[in-house]
């Protein structure tokens, strides 16, 4: 109990933490990890016997009636999804207040890149979100697209320990051009596109610079392809503990 | 879901199934109190987490 209790001291946790004395709960849910030996491996840290008993990582999101929802469970100890990453992906609550935001624009288009969260602890998970407001009367090509056209693509420029996951993309509009025969996807209007990013290495504040290229057209023109460059600082929180190293 | 460290687990049939109502679960808090999942919960919606330690 003394151990739960200055956990939620120290980072102000308010809800209920539970101890599981012995892993009889976890077993019982069928939720043990086996797994642990073979994480501790292949991340270079030796076996230690207080390390038994542990559940597999992750979260139940439960309904009014106490139902599973949905599971969002972690391949392994270390990693984590934030907890403003879990309300907006799980249960479609978003905070109305986010991490670090920039903008960056060129003819036809606004861009607004922002991070969920300030600060990043070692493996966890963060959302990304690109946010494109398109003026009236123009579009940005999507996928699938015909030879040529360049399509609405976001990356993060890699520093040392960064993955960044696959990128959600919003449906986008069919259309086609006239007097040819090639039909097309595009975006109008306001979209979103989020991607999951974790930085697997310890240590100092990082800046992320999100990528975000796309080719704007109006019925009549087409504008030059663009790249856009934002740039969103990112602080790292302070550790609990320094994961150790070999 | 991207992963960071794949180590090959599915999970769709690890724990209570998706549909299943979560079975209660009574543990002692960081109180000392002695608390049920689904009493605490009431009619609210929940979100509950297994991790590893607040140890380690």
């Amino acid at each position: 109990m003394d151990v739960l209790q200055g956990f939620a001291d120290k980072f102000g946790i308010i809800y209920a933490l539970l101890s599981d004395e012995g892993g009889k709960v976890i077993r019982e849910l069928g939720l043990l990890s086996d797994r642990v030996d073979e994480q501790h491996a292949a991340y270079g840290i030796p076996k230690q016997d207080r390390h038994r008993g542990l559940p597999y990582p992750g979260v139940f999101l439960l309904d009014a009636q106490g139902r599973v929802m949905q599971k969002r469970f972690q391949q392994s100890y270390r990693e984590r999804e934030t907890g403003v990453g879990i309300l907006a992906q799980g249960f479609g609550v978003t905070s109305p207040v986010h991490g670090p935001e920039a903008h960056g624009q060129s003819e036809g288009v606004k861009v607004r890149a922002y991070l969920d969260t300030d600060t990043y602890r070692f493996f966890q998970r963060l959302w990304l979100t690109v946010e494109l407001t398109i003026d009236p009367g123009v579009h940005v090509y999507a996928r699938p697209i015909p030879e040529g056209y360049i399509p609405l693509s976001v990356a993060v420029a890699p520093i040392a320990g960064l993955v960044a996951g696959a990128p959600s993309w919003p449906t986008p509009q069919p259309g086609r051009v006239e007097g040819l025969n090639e039909e097309f996807f595009a975006y109008e209007g306001q979209l979103r596109v989020t991607l999951p990013v974790t930085l697997t290495e310890e240590g100092d504040d990082q800046t992320l610079a999100v990528i975000v290229r796309y080719q704007a057209c109006s019925a009549t023109d087409c504008f030059l392809p663009s790249t856009v460059r934002i740039e969103l600082p990112l602080k790292a929180a302070d550790h609990v503990e320094r994961p150790r190293r070999h | 879901m991207a992963t960071v460290t794949d180590f090959g687990i599915d999970f769709s049939h690890i724990g209570p199934a998706v549909g299943a109502r979560f079975p209660d679960v009574v543990l002692p808090d960081q109180h000392g109190h002695t608390l049920s999942l689904h009493e605490a919960r009431g009619s609210r919606r929940a979100l509950v987490v297994f991790h590893r330690s607040a140890a380690w």
